[in-house]
């Protein structure tokens, strides 16, 4: 039991995190960085693989990190490239190299709140449930979760705004029109997919979701698929697929009977990955290296996360950890699973020089589980598609106090995916791929909370957003960009001696491009 | 423990003593302090919480899992019977009620998890000509040994009901998780 004080904690050493971290330590401050995991990076170094960047938004230690993974083997770029899909590895050297080089940021890992003690709206401190207390002068929530925040009294939403929250405006401009989704349960947008939900005795897949009862653009306590994302390898010296343990054999005989009626969806793998080679140099291929896409786990794995107890979360994330390996394990090795199947499936395997001191369940698994969206504050300024709505000027896709610029797709992966009584086919509700979004600024107002509910507080990956704004603004490299300007923003406050609410915006805006901030579209 | 004023309703009023690990009730600055109650299907245990935890469950058989209103007899076929409550059941009980039309003895169906007459078979083909009139039950036990995590249920008639109707399909068990995702 100690008291810690800094000039700035940072709650969640995810990879916008540890940006938001080195940045105040460059300006001055001692950061201490309190992670509830005991994994550093997020899903950046968890599995990601993929950056999924918005063309020329990214700069400062962002740009930087990607620049560094690009100068690193195997890529060696000289020139500043930056190579945004890598392996975790690549991943946790540029972190190492780029954002863990300071002496003056400390990262706590294990570090459980138990308390966020407010004087009026100032928080004074972060309490431990190990009874240590940091204490600082500026807090920046970047964690997926948004449990400081929470925690301090801040008004937070969770789950899938319906449409009477915002009034969302709706934008149609493609010709897939149900791209642009409406708020909330959205049955019109729903994909009919040819793969059954259900074995051979009517029971549903543990993977996928009962059917739902909801209305339609009603709001729910449900979030976009959490998940799982791989690195995988067909090098010789690959991993095979775990046996989790404690494994049932009658627990995964339902995969059987999706492999052998068209569940799988033709997929070399059961839980339909799609698989991507990374950790080419220049010019080159076969490395054998890959990243992952899909490995969603809707309803259940996902549904609980955001209001459980870290405990709880731990368990969650152990039972999708034993769904997943014993699919897996099933599918490669048992003789109810056909034999091309299995063959194909064990041509591939879990990395030998990947997550072997840092995994989740057995070496070569990923080290972070990856919930895509959790709660967004109701702060200052609430981001909706009003403030990206394409009315032909561009006027509302600028802000006065740009803190900088997103615009990666509108990317949310489904909130159910449910059997149809036809026993053959499945419903995946939830989806969006919107690709006709351009690029927008965040004004500096949606990472502040109101100055009654917590004046030293930001909160720039649980930002201010409708659930529809998130769904785009939930990028990695975008989070990073912003808790950039966070760090910058409480770095002088506390050079200053005042609070974040005080720091004139162009005074920051100032500091932002000097430092290479792109803040306009 | 002692709690002074408000509690009884009466202001300024000298410390209480609370005996038993009860349910104190705050109610914007009112204290109170009561059995709980329970109205079937749940049951409580306890109430008072005296000597130990109270317990509240719900009472076994015959708890709703899923319905079908205006089952259609007139035709062959699958009839859906969505499961409402739970993600995994035991089904113990079928009702079916408020036909419009008595069927003909003719009418022949039976219960499965699958459509098509697939999955487990709950209720081999049978007749349901004792639903004479719309206040006639049939009760229908079932027997099927194992869990069930199946989103639907299937009458599939053989043979349809000539003069059509429908009926009221009600399936009754026993919730082993609720529906919560």
């Amino acid at each position: 039991m100690a008291t810690i004080t800094k000039d700035v904690v940072v709650y969640g050493a995810t990879f916008p995190g540890l940006v938001a971290a080195r940045k105040a330590a460059a300006m001055g401050c001692s950061v201490a960085v309190l992670e509830w995991t005991g994994h550093v990076g997020g899903m950046t170094t968890g599995g990601l693989g993929k950056g999924d960047v918005v063309t020329g938004t990214r700069w400062g230690l962002t740009r930087k990190f990607f620049q560094t993974i690009g100068a690193n083997a195997p890529y060696s770029y000289t020139d500043g490239t930056e190579v945004v899909n890598f392996s975790s590895t690549e991943a946790v050297a540029a972190m190492e190299q780029v954002l863990l080089d300071s002496s003056s940021v400390t990262v706590v890992t294990g570090a459980w709140l138990r308390a966020v003690p407010k004087t009026g709206a100032q928080i004074q401190a972060a309490e431990l449930q190990n009874g240590d207390v940091y204490v600082a002068k500026v807090f920046i929530d970047a964690s997926y979760e948004g449990d400081l925040a929470a925690m301090a009294g801040v008004t937070m939403s969770y789950g899938r705004d319906s449409w009477d929250k915002y009034r969302e405006r709706i934008q149609r401009d493609q010709a897939s029109q149900e791209d642009w989704s409406k708020p909330g349960f959205n049955l019109e947008g729903a994909d009919r997919d040819a793969f059954k939900s259900v074995d051979g005795a009517g029971n549903l897949y543990p993977q996928h979701t009962w059917p739902p009862y909801e209305r339609e653009m009603a709001p729910s306590a449900r979030s976009q698929a959490y998940g799982w994302r791989f690195s995988l390898s067909k090098r010789a010296d690959r991993l095979p697929w775990p046996k989790p343990p404690g494994y049932r054999r009658e627990d995964f005989i339902f995969v059987a009977d999706m492999v052998n009626n068209n569940g799988g969806a033709g997929s070399v793998f059961p839980l339909r990955l799609s698989a991507f080679e990374v950790s080419n140099p220049p010019g080159q291929s076969g490395s054998n290296k890959y990243t992952t896409n899909g490995g969603d786990l809707p309803g259940f794995y996902t549904n609980p996360w955001t209001r459980a107890s870290y405990s709880e979360r731990i368990a969650i994330q152990n039972r999708a950890f034993y769904l997943a390996a014993g699919m897996h394990y099933f599918a490669a090795n048992d003789a109810a699973v056909p034999a091309t199947y299995r063959t194909n499936l064990n041509a591939w395997g879990l990395p030998a020089d990947e997550f072997q001191t840092d995994y989740i369940g057995a070496p070569g698994w990923p080290s972070a589980f990856y919930v895509r969206q959790a709660r967004t504050m109701v702060g200052q300024h609430v981001m909706t598609t009003d403030d990206v709505f394409d009315d032909g000027s561009g006027a509302n896709w600028y802000k006065a106090d740009s803190i900088g610029v997103g615009g990666y797709f509108v990317d949310a992966h489904p909130y159910y995916r449910w059997p149809l009584p036809d026993g053959q086919s499945t419903m995946e509700e939830g989806k969006l791929g919107y690709t006709g979004l351009k690029r927008y600024s965040v004004p500096l107002r949606s990472i502040l909370p109101h100055r009654g509910q917590a004046s030293n507080l930001l909160v720039p990956v649980c930002a201010s957003t409708s659930t529809l704004i998130m769904n785009s603004l939930r990028m990695e490299p975008t989070w990073g960009v912003l808790c950039e300007s966070a760090g910058t923003l409480a770095g002088l406050a506390v050079g200053a001696g005042i609070g974040i609410n005080d720091v004139p915006y162009d005074v920051l805006k100032a500091r932002l491009v000097a430092d290479g901030a792109v803040l306009s579209i | 423990m002692a709690i002074t004023g408000g509690f009884g309703g009466g202001a300024g009023g000298g410390s209480v003593e609370v005996i038993g690990n009860g349910i104190v009730i705050h109610n914007e600055g009112q204290l109170s302090a009561k059995p709980i109650v329970a109205v079937g299907p749940a049951s409580v245990e306890n109430p008072e919480g005296i000597g130990g935890p109270i317990v509240i469950r719900a009472e076994a058989p015959n708890f709703p899992l899923g319905k079908l209103e205006s089952a259609d007899m007139g035709t062959v076929g699958d009839k859906v019977i969505a499961i409402r409550n739970t993600t995994l059941y035991r089904a113990r009980l079928l009702v079916l009620c408020g036909a419009t039309v008595a069927p003909d003895p003719a009418m022949i169906g039976g219960f499965y998890t699958l459509p098509g007459k697939n999955g487990a078979q709950l209720v081999a083909p049978r007749s349901y000509e004792a639903l004479t009139t719309r206040g006639k039950v049939i009760e229908i036990p079932l027997a099927y040994p194992d869990t069930m995590a199946m989103p639907y249920i299937y009458w599939s008639l053989d043979a349809a009901n000539p003069g059509g109707g429908t009926v009221d399909i009600y399936l009754y068990g026993d919730v082993l998780k609720p529906l919560e995702d």
